[in-house]
């Protein structure tokens, strides 16, 4: 069953084809990783599906319904929350209210209400507050969650980042590099956080990353970008097997390493 | 460094709190110096039964109207050291408490409350329009003479409507009435067909004279050419232009202010408007803006004058000779004989004449109240004999409790290349149509604030 | 010892996310409350004219400025010329007889309305090119007032030119608001009023969300924030601020509508005011206008006191350039030691006291 569909995706920037007929499909409760050389157009086809860029051709499917060419916002509010490749917390806010953030498109209380704390709004806030506590203790990030998120480091602002993500009630979450920079204890608390949210939320992943073992790890399906086509999907295994994955990927990290 | 820098501000705030809670700022205090110690030794007077008599004043010696501000605080800051040399109003010194505002109102409203709270304040020199408006419902209650020469509130002519604003000196009304008569003369007796621009900075105080403009046009059959500048108008270039190419006025009457004089003496300059052809208010261009563009290519510019400019006065001699050959000057000697300087000299004589006269009705202690009283009997004669010299520099004044204004005579005068030189006697214009003006703007403002009226 | 938490334990996020979380902070605020209260009672005119009045007026202004500028990220240089459409809106409302209070509330409305207008352009630019913009109502609402405004109120001294206007004295219910001393409480309690709703914003969805603009605002758009909704918010609340500020100061501290009083060089105050007060805090504001409008006039008259205390005939010019001197100086020093303002002065206190005698 399918819950996230991309079709014949392109996108050209100037000159330059980023995406050509780019085809993605996300199975419900699967975590589908995407992988390619730098350039491969990973990040472009992340952010066609939430919505900053429109795709020149082609139609993105959220259970079945069209969201091309939403704005960004209509696009959250769709159910499609996201991370980012550089961290995009907010800096003046807590981590408290940084997760709660993440709930603001699910508010509903308006600004008179707001500005007099109401009924309405301050049970909603409380509400609100409750559900960004179960969303702390999952993260394990009871004891920082009145700092201010731009005090951070690494590790932890990612950790928040999903966290505001996961605020969102989300129907399909997209992580852009959520291992980068992190060592590599904290990578394996990402992982296994990014295996609880789609084991126990039942939440469907897609996963941008470059760590392979992680990819390999986790990851239902992988599927490989380059110069913006697709050259292969499947299981970790076939993809590994691949012979155009490891010309074009792969094999050149392996000679890196 | 963060605990030394707090506590360094904290000190400071102590200290700066525990000035204010004295009830008032201690006055810059000349008067003890300048009036009581010499006095008590020339002559065992008695004690004053005053300390002081305090004048609030609102300088501005900084701020972008501070070149203009400061040769006016000069002239006010001298006269009142001269007054208290000469043993200031029947033995009490009088105090010119100069606070500077940078031009700005809420300073203006703190330095008539600080000058307030002495508890001697007799008047007030607001040296703005903004902190005229806001003193004056405050002069009513407080019984405080507000004197705002030839600026602040033209209906305050009208001595019964505002008992205590004093002009004692022209309207914008009565100046440019004037200026027309001028013009008129210049023109063999006849304005018809002659077209007179008037070059403003489009806020209330520009405007002000095109209702008087509107009547006159008419009457005399010149052609009105507005020439509205944005404030702060430094920017001229688009009008210059179409003075120059489309309209070509005979005349052009200016109603500028601070920069943007030097700025419109550039354009003309520029475009080739002939200097002579200019006359200015009061208020521009005075000689600080002629200096700041160029004094020789000015030549022939004019403004309107209702103190004398020039150091050719007796008063503004005993000030050298008194003060600036002893080094006691407020300022720069040759600023001394400015319009602007004299201008501050003639603010506080004619404030010193209006105490002397109730003095004699009343004697001491002298208070606002009784200093209008004093004021409103301000004559050529009575300034004469109680103004200690400014009635050389403004002769024509005649204040009564319903003329606040002193009858409205201007002189032109016209930059020969060093300074402003007198080139017309006293003179006045169209007097019908600017107390029409007067009466119509008092009356309104009488309806419209009951309140001020209430006994 | 000031702002103890040890031993404080919310057992409900009910009173865990109440204004004052601990009990000290809500004591020092009733407290502050009492002060306020007291203060006047002893008040000469000088303080409540020259000090107490325009500090409550300002106020309400610069948490405006800082609601918009401080938490939403929108830097406006036409603050001032919202405060003056709200004081001539509320005082020629007042002439047509309309209550007092209503007078205040639709003065903000209508500043509002034309802040919400010229904050259009802020759903495409930012920063200092949307800086520029804001600027154009610098220059064009006064312009507007002045030929508006003797359309509508023909008064006195509209005969000589137009545009200044005294209001008539408002009256609360009946009792006409007169001495300093009335329109010191009155200023006092929309102050507090005005804070508490400030408060109450930037705690909830509504500030959280102009915090997230202000900081990230792709973020915050992909998080399904509507960012021109919030932007224009920001806007239309910021100058609801300044109009009731602009209201209060016609009507209680200037005690005339002079259009002349609003331009640039009091938006740049204000702006300076939440800078050095501390961007995106409302204390902050608090601090910052005393720093800015109070500071200079404590300076003068202390510069003024140390001068003839220590025997000098100090003349005012004298006084100025010191004054100026020293201003400017504290302004460096301050943004040089702490760049995020007095509010973060006044947390520093409150974080080295939290553990006294402890300090580890």
């Amino acid at each position: 069953m399918a819950i996230l569909e991309a079709r014949d995706v392109h996108i050209a920037f100037g000159g330059v084809q980023a995406l050509q007929g780019v085809d993605l499909t996300l199975n419900e409760g699967e975590i589908l990783a995407v992988i390619g050389p730098n350039g491969a157009g990973k990040t472009t086809l992340m952010n066609c599906i939430s919505g900053w860029y429109k795709p020149d051709k082609g139609r993105i499917l959220l259970e079945g319904r069209d969201i091309t060419g939403l704005p960004a916002d209509k696009v959250a509010a769709a159910g499609i929350g996201r991370t980012f490749q550089n961290t995009a917390i907010f800096h003046g806010l807590t981590v408290l209210e940084n997760i709660m953030v993440g709930a603001h498109l699910w508010m509903r209380s308006n600004f008179l209400s707001c500005m007099l704390y109401w009924n309405l709004a301050q049970k909603e806030e409380i509400e609100v507050r409750e559900f960004a506590e179960e969303i702390i203790d999952f993260l394990e990030i009871e004891h920082i969650r009145r700092t201010p998120a731009g005090a951070l480091p690494m590790g932890l602002r990612r950790r928040v980042e999903l966290g505001r993500a996961l605020a969102m009630r989300p129907k399909v979450l997209l992580l852009d590099e959520p291992m980068a920079g992190l060592n590599v204890e904290e990578k394996e608390d990402m992982a296994r956080f990014v295996l609880d949210v789609n084991e126990e939320w039942g939440l469907p992943v897609i996963l941008i990353e470059h760590d392979m073992g992680v990819v390999m790890d986790i990851s239902d399906r992988v599927m490989v970008l380059d110069y913006g086509r697709k050259i292969a999907e499947g299981t970790p295994d076939e993809v590994r097997q691949n012979p155009k994955v490891i010309n074009a990927y792969l094999g050149v990290q392996s000679e890196a390493v | 460094m963060r605990a030394k820098v707090l506590s360094l501000v904290l000190l400071f705030l102590l200290v700066a709190v525990a000035a204010c809670a004295r009830g008032q700022a201690p006055a810059p205090t000349p008067t003890q110096m300048a009036a009581g110690e010499p006095a008590e030794e020339a002559s065992p007077t008695p004690k004053p039964p005053v300390e002081s008599y305090v004048i609030g004043f609102s300088a501005y010696r900084t701020g972008p109207f501070g070149r203009t501000g400061t040769p006016f605080a000069n002239g006010a800051v001298d006269m009142e050291k001269l007054v208290n040399l000469k043993g200031g109003v029947g033995g009490v010194p009088i105090d010119v408490m100069d606070i500077e505002t940078g031009y700005e109102t809420p300073r203006g409203v703190e330095a008539y409350e600080r000058a307030k709270a002495t508890g001697r304040m007799v008047a007030f020199i607001p040296l703005s329009t903004g902190t005229t408006y806001a003193v004056t419902p405050k002069a009513f209650e407080d019984k405080v003479v507000v004197l705002h020469t030839a600026y602040g509130i033209s209906a305050a002519a009208d001595g019964e409507t505002f008992p205590y604003n004093f002009l004692a000196a022209p309207t914008y009304w009565s100046g440019d009435a004037a200026i027309i008569k001028w013009i008129q003369e210049q023109e063999g007796g006849s304005l018809k067909g002659k077209k007179i621009g008037i070059l403003y900075l489009d806020i209330d105080y520009g405007r002000e004279t095109l209702p008087l403009h509107e009547v006159l046009a008419p009457k005399l059959g010149y052609e009105l050419l507005k020439y509205p500048i944005p404030w702060p108008g430094l920017e001229q270039s688009a009008v210059w232009t179409n003075i120059a190419e489309r309209d070509k006025p005979d005349w052009l009457i200016w109603r500028l202010w601070g920069d943007s004089t030097p700025t419109a003496l550039r354009e003309a300059a520029r475009v080739g408007y002939p200097m002579d052809r200019i006359v200015g208010t009061y208020w521009s261009p005075v000689a600080v803006d002629v200096l700041a563009f160029n004094p020789e290519k000015s030549v022939g510019v004019k403004h309107i004058e209702f103190v004398t400019p020039g150091t050719d006065f007796p008063v503004i001699q005993e000030i050298l000779t008194e003060l600036y050959d002893k080094g006691q000057g407020a300022g720069a000697r040759d600023q001394v004989g400015m319009e602007l300087y004299n201008r501050g000299v003639y603010n506080v004589g004619i404030l010193v004449a209006g105490m002397q006269i109730a003095l004699e009705e009343f004697g001491h202690p002298l208070d606002g109240e009784k200093l209008a009283w004093g004021l409103e009997r301000v004559t050529p004669e009575t300034l004469k004999k109680y103004g200690m010299g400014v009635a050389d520099l403004a002769p024509e004044v005649t204040l009564s409790d319903k003329d606040h204004e002193g009858r409205g005579f201007v002189q032109v005068v016209e930059w020969d290349g060093t300074q402003f030189k007198p080139i017309t006697d006293w003179i006045s214009g169209f007097r019908e149509e600017v107390d029409a003006l007067v009466k119509q703007a008092a009356q309104k403002f009488k309806e419209e604030n009951p309140e001020l009226y209430q006994e | 010892m000031i702002y103890r938490e040890t031993g404080v334990h919310h057992t409900t996020y009910r009173t865990d996310m109440a204004l004052f979380r601990v009990p000290l902070a809500r004591w020092s605020v009733a407290g502050l409350l009492v002060v306020a209260v007291v203060i006047p009672f002893f008040a000469t005119d000088y303080w409540f004219s020259a000090i107490l009045i325009p500090f409550l007026t300002f106020t309400i202004a610069t948490l405006g400025l800082n609601l918009m500028t401080g938490y939403a990220g929108q830097v406006s240089l036409g603050h001032a010329a919202f405060i003056a459409v709200g004081g001539y809106t509320a005082t020629i409302l007042l002439i047509y007889d309309i209550p007092f209070l209503a007078a205040v509330v639709l003065g903000g409305l209508m500043a509002a309305l034309v802040g919400l207008v010229f904050g259009i352009p802020s759903a495409r630019i930012k920063g200092l090119y949307l800086a520029m913009a804001t600027l154009a109502a610098q220059f064009v609402l006064p312009w507007a007032i002045s030929r508006v405004v003797p359309l509508v109120v023909p008064t006195g001294l509209a005969v000589a030119g137009g545009d200044t206007v005294y209001p008539p004295r408002p009256n609360l219910f009946g009792l006409e608001i007169d001495s300093l001393f009335e329109r010191y409480f009155v200023s006092l309690a929309i102050l507090v009023v005005m804070t508490v709703f400030a408060m109450n914003l930037v705690r909830t969805r509504v500030g959280r969300a102009w915090v997230a603009i202000r900081d990230h605002d792709v973020a915050a758009k992909i998080l399904g924030v509507n960012i021109t909704h919030y932007k224009l918010l920001a806007f239309a609340i910021g100058s609801f601020y300044a109009g009731v500020s602009g209201a209060l100061m016609v009507f209680f501290y200037y005690g005339v509508a002079h259009v002349g009083e609003f331009n640039l060089d009091l938006s740049l105050k204000l702006l300076g005011a939440i800078i050095i007060g501390g961007l995106g805090s409302i204390i902050g504001s608090f601090f910052g206008t005393a720093f800015i409008i109070l500071l200079p006039i404590f300076l003068n008259i202390s510069l003024t006191f140390l001068g003839n205390a220590a025997g000098f005939q100090v003349s005012s010019g004298i006084i100025a350039g010191i004054e100026n001197i020293v201003f400017g100086a504290l302004v460096v020093v301050l943004l040089i030691v702490e760049p995020l303002g007095l509010a973060k002065f006044w947390q520093n206190v409150k974080d080295y006291f939290r553990l006294w005698p402890f300090s580890y």
